[in-house]
């Protein structure tokens, strides 16, 4: 229970700080102590205390820190399974019949400050073991890896969305609240303890989804190959780059805070207005990064799109058709640099397509593409036919 | 806006919303949804909400504002009130209506096909085209529930 009174030397196990730095924290009320009665609560907070102070902050900033809550969160790592560091590399290795030298790669990959510590937790351990019983089934080593790093990528992601979102809209509010430290913890550490078993089924249903959905890109992908064994290894994709026109100078002229508002309600209306088969590789700023298997939709999306934007700050677009090698969730090759070159060369409110894309798309009641003629593009040898695209006349 | 006009691919075959009345009705109960809804009211009442949405083969228009009362979010009214003003206005058959509240259906998609007519400035589509997804959210539920063949009328 969050109010379960326990004795110092238990405090002082769980925070790992001494039985007499509790004490003198507790007097100076850095750490929040009722009556001198040590709670798991407290002993967490002290842990955060014990943390802040090896970065530097002084007992009087921690103080006020703890006064107004912004400590609080210490308790809800309580929730998250120990990492006490058990196990060597060797063990690890001993263990799971994989090479020390694999362990410490993998450990290296998952690219937190913990997995270089050289040593292993229980948890750790365990998932070697599994990452030896997915090779043992046959998977190539090199795939594992690379998995092994897009996990590592996009969990931290989410793992720090979590954090941060949690923190916004739950904690921040009990500051603003006035709500008593310890209370607050208490608070936090209910609804974390009641959230935290949801978010695993959560992530596996997202997960099966967008596995369903690549299984089947995946099949098409496949049928095309053996119908162009020249594209082996690759996926055949409509690829588009579409970008705000004069972002540097709103930024300027307006400021950082309202930029990046302005990004962010763009990518919105981005992901808002798609096609259901395309979707956002990446953001990079004010630039999106999309692929769709059909390049009709996705042309005639950009167009309809820029057909929200009339006036300043307008968009432009590059779209081209062809071959990528997909690797860690993004798309790379020459055809993906050809379409950032004609995004490059397109004007506000334009959508610059390739002959490729309008080969692909072939007939269309919806579209026309007007020449624009061979186009040096940078660090292409040989020049480009573009076409910018837009609805033909309702007239005909 | 020309004759209501089947978009290609996205929507299947079926019973579209023909009815003046019944689209009333699914867009009102949607709005009281919406309102009644502690995420979606607050937040498009936040973005200063400013819509009109015409629908003229039904001969049917919708305003949607922020509300003035603080017990809602939202008001609406099923009119063609000329001295409401709002910062975008979209105009579409009731049959891209249909699947475009329900999610079937890319505005952009619509803009470029010529089904779907926008009227408005970059920073209310900026604003207002992410937040209606919140309304479509609703739409979708409230057909799947009480018209299950009119979803079948916007496809997959």
């Amino acid at each position: 229970m969050a109010d379960d009174v326990i004795s110092l030397s238990e405090a002082a196990r769980i925070s790992g700080v001494s039985s007499s730095t509790l004490k003198r924290w507790a007097e100076k009320r850095v750490v929040p102590v009722s009556g001198g009665r040590w709670t798991r609560a407290a002993a967490a907070q002290a842990r955060v205390v014990a943390r802040m102070r090896e970065r530097g902050h002084s007992l009087g900033e921690l103080r006020r820190a703890v006064r107004d809550g912004r400590l609080a969160f210490g308790y809800v790592e309580d929730l998250l399974p120990e990492t006490h560091r058990v196990h060597s590399p060797a063990e690890a290795a001993e263990r799971s019949g994989l090479e020390q030298e694999l362990i410490e790669r993998i450990m290296s990959l998952l690219g937190t400050p913990t997995a270089l510590e050289g040593t292993l937790s229980e948890g750790d351990a365990a998932a070697m073991s599994l990452i030896a019983e997915v090779l043992k089934a046959g998977f190539p080593l090199v795939a594992v890896l690379q998995l092994v790093r897009v996990y590592a990528q996009s969990i931290r992601k989410i793992s720090e969305a979590e954090v941060r979102v949690f923190h916004q809209y739950v904690h921040q509010p009990l500051i603003r609240q006035g709500v008593d430290a310890l209370e607050m913890a208490e608070e936090m550490e209910g609804l974390v303890r009641d959230l935290l078993p949801l978010t695993s089924p959560l992530m596996e249903y997202v997960h099966q989804r967008y596995l369903r959905f690549y299984m089947e890109q995946d099949v098409v992908g496949h049928m095309e190959a053996e119908l162009d064994p020249g594209t082996l290894g690759r996926v055949k994709m409509a690829f588009c780059f579409v970008d705000l026109t004069g972002f540097t100078r709103y930024t300027e002229e307006e400021g950082d805070e309202e930029a990046l508002d302005l990004v962010e309600r763009f990518v919105e209306t981005v992901e808002a207005t798609l096609p259901s088969k395309a979707l956002i590789v990446k953001t990079i700023g004010d630039e999106v990064m999309i692929v769709s298997p059909e390049p009709g939709a996705l042309t005639e999306w950009a167009v309809g799109f820029l057909g929200l934007f009339p006036e300043r700050p307008q968009p432009r677009v590059g779209l081209h058709y062809g071959n990528a090698v997909y690797r860690d969730g993004d798309y790379f090759g020459n055809d993906v640099n050809l379409t950032h070159r004609v995004v490059a060369r397109a004007l506000g409110g334009e959508v610059m397509v390739t002959t490729a894309v309008v080969d692909g798309i072939g007939r269309s009641d919806y579209l026309k593409f007007d020449p624009i003629g061979r186009v040096d593009l940078k660090g292409l040898s040989e020049a480009v036919e573009l076409f910018v695209a837009g609805a033909p006349d309702p007239q005909g | 806006m020309g004759s209501t006009l089947a978009l290609q691919g996205d929507r299947g075959e079926g019973p579209a919303i023909r009815s003046r009345a019944e689209l009333r009705e699914l867009l009102d109960r949607t709005l009281q949804a919406v309102d009644s809804d502690d995420f979606a009211g607050p937040l498009l009442r936040g973005v200063g909400l400013s819509v009109r949405f015409e629908i003229p083969n039904l001969d049917l228009v919708l305003n949607v504002a922020p509300s003035v009362d603080p017990d809602h979010h939202l008001r609406w009214e099923f009119a063609d009130d000329r001295s409401f003003d709002p910062k975008l206005e979209l105009t579409m058959d009731s049959e891209v209506a249909n699947a475009y509240l329900q999610g079937r259906e890319s505005l952009a998609i619509g803009i470029a096909r010529r089904h779907v007519r926008f009227d408005g400035r970059a920073n209310a589509a900026l604003l207002y085209v992410p937040a209606l997804r919140l309304v479509c959210e609703h739409y979708r539920r409230i057909v799947n529930a009480s018209h299950p063949d009119r979803a079948a009328a916007a496809g997959r």
